[in-house]
């Protein structure tokens, strides 16, 4: 181990020295692009056929969206981001540099080796892109990144006809003209064509077509002019296109120097007849590309002679960015594509007697405008330019340099312990706690993290992980694919309809879970739960409940599903019984006891209205408050939640009355139930503060029901049994504002007076 | 010579019916003049208050009780029933479904909560989102009157708290069979309060699209 340890730090001095090369900075940094495109705008006032507003388009393609993430493949681009903007307006984020076979074409043609490596390349994109349902539709040279040094090709914009539902929810026909397939001209700008895979295999016939001719086609003319060449290349010899074409291009001497496998190749893409033409699958076993695998050169990276932020992940880059101030609209501003003008200049036309107009025609933003900017990273960079490499590379056996960091914001919170929400947007802060809790993420479910995980967690939950994190907090591992997959999630139940009616009205606020897909999948999630627990039912709340696992996993409902139904036995075990009175009643009453023990005062009052908790408490413990609060604020009360028992919830509640004490003590019922029909703002950071310090003071004799799990009463107190730590955790509350801290040393022997 | 203090009332409405019916836009747009399809939907009960100057020396506060949709099937109901002097019942009009629940609502609301002298409540039939095409025994108006009759509603109206038709008219109603059966309890009156005291059929022929069948 000491030698392990040794090694380990000659590495980082290494590293260190690297890093304070001046050459250092001219390597390679992370390049995201964003490009802008307009959702198609929906008529005013209109309404479904369910008498809702129709969802904007901009929302539908978000959903849709955010399976691109999903999407890893070594021939594409990552997907990374989809921004929202005003008047239907999206940004599109993804991994882009600046070279694309475009260039290639430009400066001539390549060799007969480097097209057969490329064409693989590609057709290996596109057959892993049509596996995941996904049709290009906009195959073309600039859709095709190219690294130089590794001969590597990435695809992008890849996802634009998919996720805007096969190009109906976009004002602009999607694709390049020149690299159409005749079958999709033909169609014109009828949206209810749907392209399948094979109109790629045509683009790439074209883009192959001009590197083995060593020419770009049809340079010269114009759109109509293009598309009757297209056109024209249904009439004739059907099976020999590429011919035709290098002899119409005048180069039929540099056609006849190529090998048969090849023309043979882009003869098959070719095919005007759509039932003749491959699929890039099939493709693939074409005797061209025989010999072609296996030819990718890595890239050269000698460690320490990279830029350290390239070990992360692209989106967690991308996160940071964001938190460092990054702004895609910023940058699309920066470079001229997001100027906007008001709608009053763009329809005002003035015509002079003598015939003239004067002002704009048309609003160049309604066009599709297929520039990409790169967004610039420099910001981040510098923030982040301290960090020693040590940083990156956390190490939780041996403790080293963990607990040099940990102890260094220990100090920092100890200065001025800084606000969750502040915490949230550090940039640095931020990325300290994502490489050390992802590294721990890794581990899981390897059970010597799980200790360490909830301690990280009891800190602070990065939201870029919540989702991991949480999934670990609720114990959920083992083979869920599977399970989700075998529940019968399709087959129609009398509760569709409630579901039905209550999925529209479920944190509709929120842009994925208003989206079709979101709604798509928050009823797939809540059906399996109500088809694989025919104990219980489902009643109303239950959607909100299962709202943010589906908002956090949104790509995976397996997950989703998962954490969802460990959370309903651990904190609501038999509230969604057919008949759950006898386990709220109790569950209430034991509210009101805790009211009664640590308020006296307030819970006589309330008796004396007879504002029982009947009347407003419900909502909030059936959903464990997922009805009441907007999620932003649902997450920080949750992240702790988990930490906590079964009873944990009922502190919370506690909380809550405190901060409206003084207004609850000044009321009759009517302004009381007035007060709670719609929740008064609530500080939830203090709130949890507060539950958690309540709790820890509580004799845990007071919550004990006979409802409860057996079960999770036994595992999961991981904040009762850190009651020391989380005294400090929660030192900085001013403990004098909670009635009955002074009984803070009450032990679990002594039996708490209940007072109704 | 001053005027004499002005009388106030306090009467517990319950507004009950099939989930997803409109129960909470109703109120909404009742109260606070305001309709967004977007509301959440009701777990447990949800309240409002609304003031009503009567006439010159009454005023009327109706404490609202919105029950969840799917609380006919629970056992809490019972606490939220209790006292209540009025309820409105209401159905969906686009899903025939929610009408055919409004019988169970009924018995489960008098089976739980009567008057003083053992009369139930009354009770106004809502036909909700008129706005939107009808499905069913919606579009079949004296089948609902009809319907009114059997099962002992004060009487029916169709409402659309989008388009504020005849929420008002609804209310009124109500409050009319409160006040009466107010008066018949003050004066130790034993007449059945299913017969009306006075017409009330003039003055809202004039208002309202479809009126009451009492």
């Amino acid at each position: 181990m000491a030698k392990l340890y040794e090694k380990y730090e000659a590495l980082f001095q290494e590293l260190e020295l690297a890093s304070s090369e001046k050459e250092f900075t001219y390597f390679k940094k992370p390049c995201i692009g964003a490009m802008m495109f307009f959702a198609l705008q929906h008529k005013d006032e209109m309404c479904g056929t369910n008498g809702l507003p129709l969802t904007p388009n901009s929302i539908s393609i978000l959903g849709r969206s955010q399976i691109l993430k999903t999407l890893k493949h070594i021939g594409i681009a990552q997907h990374i981001d989809l921004v929202r903007g005003k008047h239907e307006k999206l940004i599109i984020v993804f991994e882009y540099w600046n070279y694309t076979l475009y260039n290639i074409i430009e400066s001539g043609g390549i060799s007969v080796e480097q097209i057969k490596h490329l064409a693989h390349q590609i057709l290996s994109a596109l057959a892993y892109l049509n596996k995941r349902g996904i049709v290009h539709r906009c195959l073309s040279p600039d859709n095709i990144l190219y690294n130089k040094d590794t001969r590597q090709i990435k695809l992008y914009n890849y996802g634009i006809y998919y996720i805007t539902d096969s190009g109906s929810e976009v004002n602009f026909p999607i694709g390049t003209p020149k690299y159409m397939s005749p079958e999709t001209l033909v169609q014109g700008l009828n949206k209810d064509y749907i392209s399948g895979p094979k109109v790629d295999v045509w683009s790439l016939g074209i883009i192959l077509t001009e590197l083995a001719l060593g020419r770009v086609l049809w340079k010269e003319l114009n759109l109509s002019q293009t598309f009757r060449k297209i056109l024209s290349l249904i009439r004739g010899d059907a099976d020999n296109v590429f011919e035709r074409l290098a002899r119409e291009q005048d180069h039929l001497e540099t056609y006849k120097t190529l090998p048969e496998e090849l023309k043979d190749f882009i003869n098959q893409c070719l095919r005007t007849n759509l039932e003749t033409r491959p699929l890039p699958q099939l493709l693939l076993d074409h005797p061209f590309l025989s010999n072609a695998q296996d030819n990718i050169c890595p890239a050269p990276s000698p460690v320490g002679r990279k830029l350290l932020l390239n070990s992360r992940p692209l989106d967690e880059i991308y996160h940071l960015w964001q938190l460092a101030g990054g702004d895609v609209w910023r940058e699309m501003k920066k470079e001229g594509l997001n100027r906007f003008k008001p709608p009053f200049l763009t329809t005002l036309k003035i015509v002079t007697r003598e015939g003239q107009w004067v002002g704009e025609t048309k609003d160049d933003n309604i066009r599709y405008d297929t520039r990409v900017v790169s967004l610039s990273i420099d910001s981040l960079i510098e923030r982040l330019a301290h960090i020693p490499p040590s940083a990156y590379f956390p190490l939780f056996e041996t403790e080293y340099p963990v607990k040099r960091y940990l102890d260094k914001d220990k100090e920092k919170d100890n200065l001025s312990p800084l606000p969750l929400i502040i915490r949230e947007r550090d940039t640095e802060y931020q990325f300290h706690r994502i490489v050390q809790l992802s590294r721990l993420l890794e581990a899981y479910p390897y059970s010597k993290v799980m200790s360490q995980i909830i301690k990280e967690a009891k800190i602070d939950i990065p939201p870029f992980l919540r989702h991991k994190v949480w999934t670990c907090l609720l114990h959920v591992k083992g083979n869920i694919e599977d399970i989700y997959a075998r529940i019968n999630k399709e087959k129609w139940t009398p509760t569709d309809r409630q579901i039905d009616v209550d999925i529209p009205r479920c944190h509709q606020y929120n842009e994925l879970l208003s989206s079709k897909t979101g709604h798509t999948k928050l009823k797939r999630v809540l059906k399996a739960w109500v088809a694989s627990h025919p104990q219980f039912e489902y009643w109303q709340g239950l959607d909100s409940l299962c709202a943010p696992f589906v908002f956090l996993n949104f790509n995976d409902e397996a997950t989703a599903y998962a954490c969802f139904s460990t959370f309903i036995p651990k904190y609501l075990h038999n509230f969604f019984l057919h008949d759950n009175s006898a386990v709220v009643r109790e569950y209430l009453s034991k509210f009101s006891h805790l009211i009664a023990f640590h308020d006296a005062e307030l819970a006589n009052h309330l008796s004396e209205i007879n504002f029982i908790p009947d009347l407003f408490a419900i909502p909030w413990f059936l959903t464990m408050f997922s009805h009441v609060l907007p999620l932003h604020k649902l997450f920080h009360l949750w992240d702790k939640l988990l930490l906590g028992d079964a009873s944990f919830p009922l502190f919370i509640g506690v909380s809550i009355l405190q901060q409206l004490r003084e207004t609850l003590l000044s009321s009759g019922f009517n302004e009381c139930i007035l007060l709670f029909s719609d929740l008064p703002e609530v500080d939830i950071e203090q709130c949890v503060t507060d539950s958690i310090n309540i709790y820890c003071i509580t004799p845990r004799s007071i919550t004990f029901r006979t409802h409860e799990s057996q079960h999770t009463r036994l595992e999961g107190a991981d904040l009762q049994r850190h009651n020391q730590s989380l005294g400090e955790f929660c030192s900085s509350l001013n403990r004098g504002r909670l009635v009955g801290s002074d009984e803070h040393k009450v032990k679990e022997t002594q039996s708490p007076c209940y007072r109704h | 010579m001053p005027l004499p203090d002005k009388r106030e009332f306090l009467y517990k409405i319950l507004v009950i019916g099939e989930l997803g019916a409109g129960k909470t836009s109703i109120i909404k747009r009742y109260v606070h003049q305001f309709f967004s399809p977007h509301y959440r939907a009701t777990i447990g009960v949800d309240f409002a208050l609304k003031v009503i100057n009567w006439d010159q020396e009454t005023i009327i506060r109706l404490q609202l009780w919105d029950i969840a949709g799917q609380e006919r099937f629970g056992n809490m109901t019972r606490v939220y029933y209790k006292e209540a002097v009025g309820a409105f019942i209401v159905f969906d009009v686009t899903r025939a479904a929610t009408f055919d629940a409004v019988l169970k609502w009924k018995q489960d609301l008098d089976a739980k909560v009567t008057l003083p002298d053992g009369n139930s409540i009354p009770c106004v039939l809502l036909a909700n989102k008129c706005d939107q095409p009808k499905e069913g025994i919606a579009n079949n108006q004296n089948k609902i009157d009809e319907f009114v009759k059997e099962n002992n509603f004060s009487g029916w109206f169709e409402t659309s708290a989008k388009d504020n038709i005849n929420i008002d008219d609804a209310a009124k109603m109500l409050v009319q069979k409160i006040l009466e059966n107010d008066k018949v309890q003050a004066n130790g009156n034993s007449r059945p309060t299913s017969e009306p005291m006075f017409s009330l059929s003039k003055d809202q022929d004039t208002k309202s699209r479809k009126n009451c069948a009492c």
